[in-house]
C-alpha cells in the first residue's frame, strides 16, 4: 500500500472522477487495517473531505466493519456539514450500539476535538498555526474549577513551553467527598500529543468512577489508551484518591516521577516518594499494583513533571530534583498556591530566561486538618 | 466604506426635504404615512434604482415622487472622494464629481459603485421564508462577488462542455444501436452464404471486390460530410473566440473617477492594441480552414468519379449476373449482405472506440464541473464564518452543503415510477445517501452489486430498481443535475442555559427579524437601511440581541432604522432621530435631534418609550 499522504491527496481527486473505484480502495485499506487506515480516517476531517468521508461510511459492509469504525463515523457525524455524507453517517450508524460506555466515551471525546480543531483548521490553514491549536486544546483540558474538600488546600498549574508538549493535569470530584488527582506526561508535542492527551483524560474520567480499584482502573485506562493511540506514543500518568475522612492517598504510579510527600518530624523534614505502580501507559497491555498512604496533618505533597525538575539554565544545567526537594523544605507551612507558585518561580530564575523545552507542570497538595 | 452625507427632495409627497445623514445610527420615526418609508425608498432609489426594490416598494416610490420630483444624494468614498446622484422616475441617473464632472462609465444600478443594502420588512420575511432557493445563498455570495463571477463563467463554460459532450455521446451510442439492429437484421449472411453449395459457375473476382469496393464509397462519403462537419464547427468556435477576445481585450482597466486613471490608461491602449495581433492570428485561422473546406469539397468531386465509375461498373457484372442462374444471383446477393455486414462491424468497431475516448474525456470535464461547485461551497462556508464572528452567538449561520437537491430527488420519483417494487419512499431515502454522480456511474456501469452492497436492497429488488433507472433516468444528466447548498440560518430561542436553535423559517415573525438582522448587519461596510415598519420584535430578550448587534457594528458602517421599537433609538443610542409627520397631502420632518431631545416624540410615538428611557439609564446611569 502507497503512502498515506499520497493514498489521500490520490482519492481526494478520484472520489469525483470515479467513486465505485474510490470505495474499492478504501475496502482494500479497510481491510489491511493497521495504522494506515487510521491515519487516512484521521486526515479526513475538513469540511472539503465530505465526499471521502461519504465513500466511508457507505463502504461498511457489515456491523462488524460499521463498529470499527464507530468513533470515527460519531466524531463526523458532529461537525459533518455536508448532506449526503450526513445521511450515510446517519445509515451507518442506525441500529449500532453505541453507547457502549468506553467507546463513547473516547468517540465522543475525539468528536469534540475534531470538531474545534477541524473548526480552527479549516481558518487557520493557511496561517500554518498548528502549534496555536494545539496549545489551546491543552488549556481546555486542564481543570476550570477545584472542587472543595473539607481539609485539604490544594491547586495546580500547567505551564505550557513555547513547543507545545503534553503535559496534563486533573482534578476529579468523586463520591463520598473523595478527590481524584490526576498528572501525567504525553510523549511527544504538537496536535497528536494534545489529542492522546484529550484520550487520557477521557478514559480517566469514564473509568474513575467505576470502581475503587486503583490498580485495576490503571490496567483499563492503559488498554483504552494501548488500542487507541498509535505504537510509539505512551504517556506517564499519576493518579491518586484523597479521601479526607481517613486522610488516605490511594494511589498508582504508571512510569511518571515519583511525587514528593514532605513530612515535618521530631528530627527535621522527611522526604517519601510515591512509586508503586507499574510501566508508561500506552505501550503494552500491562498489569498495575496500588498502595494506600496514610497522609497526616501538615503534610505536603508535590506532583511535578520533568519540565518542572529538568528546568534548564542557558549553560545546559538541570535545575535537578535535589534542589527542587531543598527550595520545597523551605515552604513548609506556606498556602498550596503559594508554594506552587514559588517552586515554578524557582525554576524559572534558576533558568534564567533560557527558553524551555518541556511544559512545567505543577500540583500541590496541603492536609490541614 | 462609503456614507450617506446628505439627501435632498424636491416635489413630490415629501418636498422640501433635506436632511444630513450622520455616521452611526440614524433612526426614522413617526406616525403610519408621515413619509418614513418613502423617505428610505427614495434613498433606495437613488443610488440603486428602481428595480432594486421589491414590487411593493417600487409602487410606493412610483406613487410618491411622481410629477418629477428630484432626490439628490451627496455621498462621500473612501479617500473622501465626494459624489453627487440625482435621480427622477422618468429621467437617468446623473452621477456627478465634487467638481460638477458628470460620471457617465459606472452604472449605478449594477449596485458595485456605491453598495447600498436595504431592507424593508417583506424582504427580510422573505430571506427568513426561503428554506431552499438563492436568497440566503445571496447573502453569501454577493459578498465574494468577484471569485463567485468568475467560477460561475467557468461553470457555465465547462457545462456548455459537458452538454456537448453528452450530445457526442447520446449519438454514438444510438448510431452503435442502429448498427447492431442493421447487423442483427442481416443476420446469418455468413453462415447461410458458407452453406450455398458451391456453384459451377463462381461470381467473378470483380463483382466481390466491387460490392465491397462500394460499402467503402459509401463510409468515404460519410467521412467527407464528417469532416465538413467539423470544420464548419471550428469556424464558429474561432468565431466565438474573436468575440470573446474582443470583449476581453477591450475591457477597461481604468476607472473613470479614480486618481489612478491615467496610469491605467495607458495599458488600456496597450491592451487594445494587441488586440490587432489576435484578430489577425484569426483571421489566419478562419483563412485556413475556408482553404480545408475548399480541398473537401474537391475530394469529394475527386471521388465522386471514381464512385460513378464503381457504380457503373457494378450495375454492369450485376446485369451479367441477372442473366446467371438463380443460384448464382443468391450467391450474389449473399456476397452482397456479407461485405454490407462487414462494413457496418467495421464502423461499429470505429464509433465504440469513439464513444470510449468520449467518456473518458467526461470523467474530466465532470470532476472540475463538480469540484468547482464544491470551490463555491467552500467560499460560502468561509464567509458564513466570518459573518458568524461578528453576528455574536444568539444566531447561527451555518451552510448545509449539497442540501438543496429538490431535482435529484425528483428525478429519483420519477425514475421509480416503472419499478415495481414497494415502500418507495424508504427507497428514495436510502438512495438518498448516494451522490447524484455515484449513482449515475451505478446506472451507466449496471454495476447491480456494488448497487447491492451500498444499499442492502437485496439481489431482486436492487435489480428491479436499477433496471428502472436504467431505463428512465439519463445518467449523464444525473451526473451534473442541479444541486445547491442550503443556508441554514438559526436563532438560539432558549432563556436558558441550554440552547435551543430553530431556523429562521420555524419563527415568529418577530423572531425572524431578530434572527435575520445581526447577519444582515455584519454582512459588509457599505450603508444600510432597514425598514421595519411594526414592531415585530416581540421578546425583550430578543430584541436585545438586534440593539446589541446594532450598538457594536454601527460604528462600521452607517445605519438607518425605520423602526417602532424604541429600544432601537434609546439604547443603541441613535446617533440622530428624524420624527416624521404628514397633513395628509404632503409629508415632512417634524423635528430632528438626538434621542434626548426627541425624547418625548420617542415616548409618545413608539411603544415601550418610556421603559426604554428607564431601562438606559438604569444602565448608563443618564437621565
Amino acid at each position: 500500500m502507497e503512502a498515506p499522504e499520497i493514498l489521500y491527496e490520490r482519492l481526494r481527486h478520484l472520489v469525483v472522477e470515479d467513486p465505485r473505484e474510490t470505495r474499492r480502495i478504501f475496502l482494500q485499506l479497510l481491510d489491511s487495517g493497521g495504522p494506515a487506515l487510521d491515519q487516512f480516517l484521521g486526515s479526513i476531517s475538513s469540511p472539503a473531505d465530505g465526499r471521502l468521508r461519504q465513500v466511508v461510511a457507505t463502504a461498511l459492509r457489515n456491523h462488524r466493519d460499521r463498529e470499527r469504525l464507530a468513533p470515527h463515523l460519531i466524531a463526523w457525524q458532529e461537525i459533518e456539514t455536508d448532506e449526503f455524507t450526513h445521511r450515510a453517517i446517519a445509515r451507518a450508524l442506525k441500529g449500532l450500539d453505541t453507547r457502549s460506555a468506553e467507546q463513547t466515551a473516547l468517540a465522543l471525546e475525539v468528536a469534540r476535538l475534531t470538531a474545534a480543531i477541524g473548526r480552527e483548521l479549516a481558518q487557520r490553514e493557511r496561517l500554518n498555526r498548528e502549534l496555536e491549536i494545539a496549545q489551546e486544546v491543552q488549556e481546555h483540558f486542564f481543570p476550570q474549577r477545584l472542587p472543595s474538600i473539607p481539609g485539604l488546600d490544594y491547586c495546580g498549574r500547567c505551564r505550557p513551553a513555547r513547543e507545545v508538549g503534553g503535559d496534563y493535569y486533573d482534578f476529579l470530584e468523586l463520591p463520598e467527598g473523595r478527590l481524584g488527582v490526576a498528572v501525567g506526561d504525553v510523549s511527544g508535542k504538537g496536535i497528536g500529543a494534545a489529542l492522546m492527551m484529550a484520550s487520557l483524560e477521557a478514559s480517566l474520567r469514564s473509568q474513575a468512577s467505576v470502581g475503587h480499584d486503583l490498580a485495576e482502573l490503571m490496567r483499563r485506562v492503559n488498554s483504552l489508551m494501548y488500542e487507541a493511540s498509535s505504537a510509539n506514543r505512551y504517556a506517564t500518568l499519576f493518579y491518586a484518591e484523597y479521601d479526607p475522612r481517613s486522610h488516605r492517598l490511594c494511589y498508582v504510579n504508571a512510569g511518571h516521577n515519583p511525587p514528593l510527600i514532605l513530612r515535618k518530624s521530631a528530627l527535621g523534614c522527611q522526604v517519601l516518594r510515591l512509586e508503586t505502580g507499574g510501566p508508561v501507559i500506552g505501550l503494552l497491555p500491562q498489569r498495575y499494583e496500588q498502595e494506600s498512604f496514610p497522609l497526616v496533618v501538615g503534610d505536603l505533597a508535590v506532583l511535578f513533571t520533568d519540565g518542572v525538575s529538568e528546568s534548564m539554565n542557558g549553560r545546559d544545567e538541570e535545575w535537578g530534583e535535589e534542589r527542587l526537594i531543598e527550595f520545597a523544605k523551605t515552604c513548609q507551612g506556606l498556602p498550596a498556591f503559594e508554594v506552587m507558585t514559588r517552586i515554578l518561580a524557582a525554576a524559572e530564575a534558576f533558568a534564567a530566561g533560557a527558553a524551555q523545552h518541556d511544559d512545567m507542570t505543577l500540583v500541590v497538595l496541603r492536609v490541614l486538618t | 466604506m462609503w456614507l450617506v452625507e446628505k439627501i435632498e427632495i424636491t416635489g413630490g409627497f415629501l418636498p422640501g426635504l433635506s436632511v444630513n445623514i450622520p455616521r452611526g445610527l440614524t433612526c426614522i420615526i413617526g406616525p403610519r404615512g408621515s413619509g418614513k418609508s418613502t423617505l428610505a425608498e427614495a434613498l433606495r432609489f437613488a443610488v440603486r434604482g428602481i428595480s432594486a426594490a421589491p414590487r411593493q416598494c417600487a409602487d410606493l416610490i412610483q406613487a410618491n415622487l411622481a410629477g418629477g420630483a428630484l432626490v439628490t444624494v451627496s455621498a462621500v468614498a473612501e479617500g473622501s472622494n465626494r459624489y453627487t446622484i440625482k435621480r427622477s422616475l422618468k429621467q437617468q441617473p446623473v452621477l456627478l464629481t465634487s467638481d460638477g464632472r458628470t460620471i457617465n462609465t459606472v452604472d449605478l444600478d449594477r449596485g458595485t459603485f456605491l453598495p447600498l443594502d436595504a431592507y424593508s420588512s417583506p424582504e427580510i420575511e422573505a430571506i427568513a421564508d426561503e428554506v431552499l432557493g438563492e436568497k440566503r445563498r445571496n447573502l453569501l455570495d454577493e459578498l465574494r462577488s468577484e471569485q463567485m463571477r468568475t467560477i460561475h463563467l467557468s461553470l457555465a463554460e465547462s457545462a456548455r462542455a459537458l452538454d456537448t459532450n453528452a450530445d457526442r455521446i447520446r449519438t454514438a451510442q444510438r448510431t452503435i444501436q442502429d448498427l447492431t439492429e442493421q447487423i442483427e437484421e442481416l443476420g446469418d449472411a455468413r453462415a447461410r452464404l458458407n452453406a450455398l453449395a458451391p456453384s459451377e459457375q463462381e461470381p467473378s473476382a470483380d463483382f466481390v471486390r466491387l460490392s465491397r469496393q462500394q460499402q467503402v464509397n459509401q463510409r468515404e462519403n460519410a467521412k467527407l460530410d464528417s469532416t465538413d462537419r467539423d470544420l464548419r464547427a471550428l469556424e464558429r468556435t474561432v468565431d466565438q473566440l474573436r468575440r470573446e477576445a474582443q470583449v476581453a481585450f477591450k475591457e477597461r482597466l481604468a476607472e473613470e473617477h479614480s486618481a489612478n486613471v491615467g496610469i491605467l490608461r495607458r495599458y488600456d491602449d496597450l491592451l487594445a492594441a494587441s488586440l490587432g495581433t489576435v484578430e489577425e492570428h484569426a483571421s489566419a485561422i478562419t483563412g485556413q480552414i475556408h482553404k480545408a473546406l475548399k480541398t473537401v469539397a474537391e475530394a469529394r468531386q475527386s471521388i465522386a468519379e471514381a464512385h460513378t465509375s464503381h457504380a457503373g461498373e457494378l450495375a454492369r457484372l450485376t446485369a451479367l449476373n441477372q442473366a446467371a442462374s438463380e443460384h448464382a444471383r443468391e450467391r450474389a446477393t449473399l456476397e452482397q449482405q456479407v461485405a454490407r455486414v462487414q462494413a457496418l462491424e467495421e464502423q461499429r468497431l470505429q464509433l465504440n472506440a469513439e464513444l470510449k475516448a468520449l467518456l473518458e474525456k467526461r470523467k474530466s470535464l465532470k470532476t472540475d464541473y463538480i469540484l468547482m461547485r464544491d470551490q463555491i461551497s467552500a467560499m460560502r462556508e468561509e464567509v458564513a464564518s466570518e459573518l458568524q464572528r461578528e453576528a455574536g452567538d444568539r444566531v447561527r449561520i451555518r451552510i448545509m452543503r449539497n442540501a438543496d437537491h429538490l431535482a435529484y430527488q425528483q428525478m429519483l420519483v420519477d425514475g421509480l415510477r416503472g419499478a415495481r417494487v414497494r415502500n418507495h419512499e424508504e427507497i428514495i431515502a436510502t438512495i438518498m445517501q448516494l451522490r447524484p454522480e455515484q449513482l449515475a456511474q451505478l446506472i451507466q456501469t449496471n454495476d447491480c452489486d456494488s448497487f447491492e452492497e451500498l444499499t442492502s436492497f437485496g439481489a431482486e429488488r436492487s435489480r428491479k430498481i436499477l433496471d428502472s433507472f436504467r431505463d428512465s433516468v439519463d445518467p449523464l444528466a444525473l451526473e451534473v443535475i442541479a444541486i445547491e447548498d442550503r443556508i441554514g440560518i438559526e436563532l438560539n430561542v432558549s432563556s436558558t442555559g441550554k440552547p435551543n436553535f430553530k431556523d429562521a423559517s420555524d419563527l415568529s415573525r418577530g423572531q425572524k427579524c431578530t434572527a435575520l438582522l445581526p447577519i444582515l448587519l455584519a454582512r459588509r461596510d457599505s450603508p444600510l437601511i432597514i425598514d421595519q415598519p411594526e414592531d415585530n420584535l416581540d421578546n425583550h430578550f430578543i430584541f436585545e440581541t438586534v440593539v446589541n448587534a446594532v450598538q457594536r457594528l454601527k460604528r462600521r458602517r452607517q445605519m438607518i432604522f425605520i423602526t417602532h421599537n424604541a429600544n432601537i433609538p434609546v439604547l443603541a443610542e441613535a446617533d440622530l432621530v428624524l420624527v416624521m409627520n404628514s397633513d395628509g397631502r404632503i409629508g415632512a420632518v417634524e423635528k430632528s435631534g438626538t434621542v434626548d431631545q426627541c425624547r418625548e416624540q420617542i415616548i409618545d410615538l413608539l411603544e415601550g418609550g418610556r421603559e426604554a428611557f428607564e431601562l438606559r439609564s438604569k444602565r448608563y446611569g443618564s437621565a
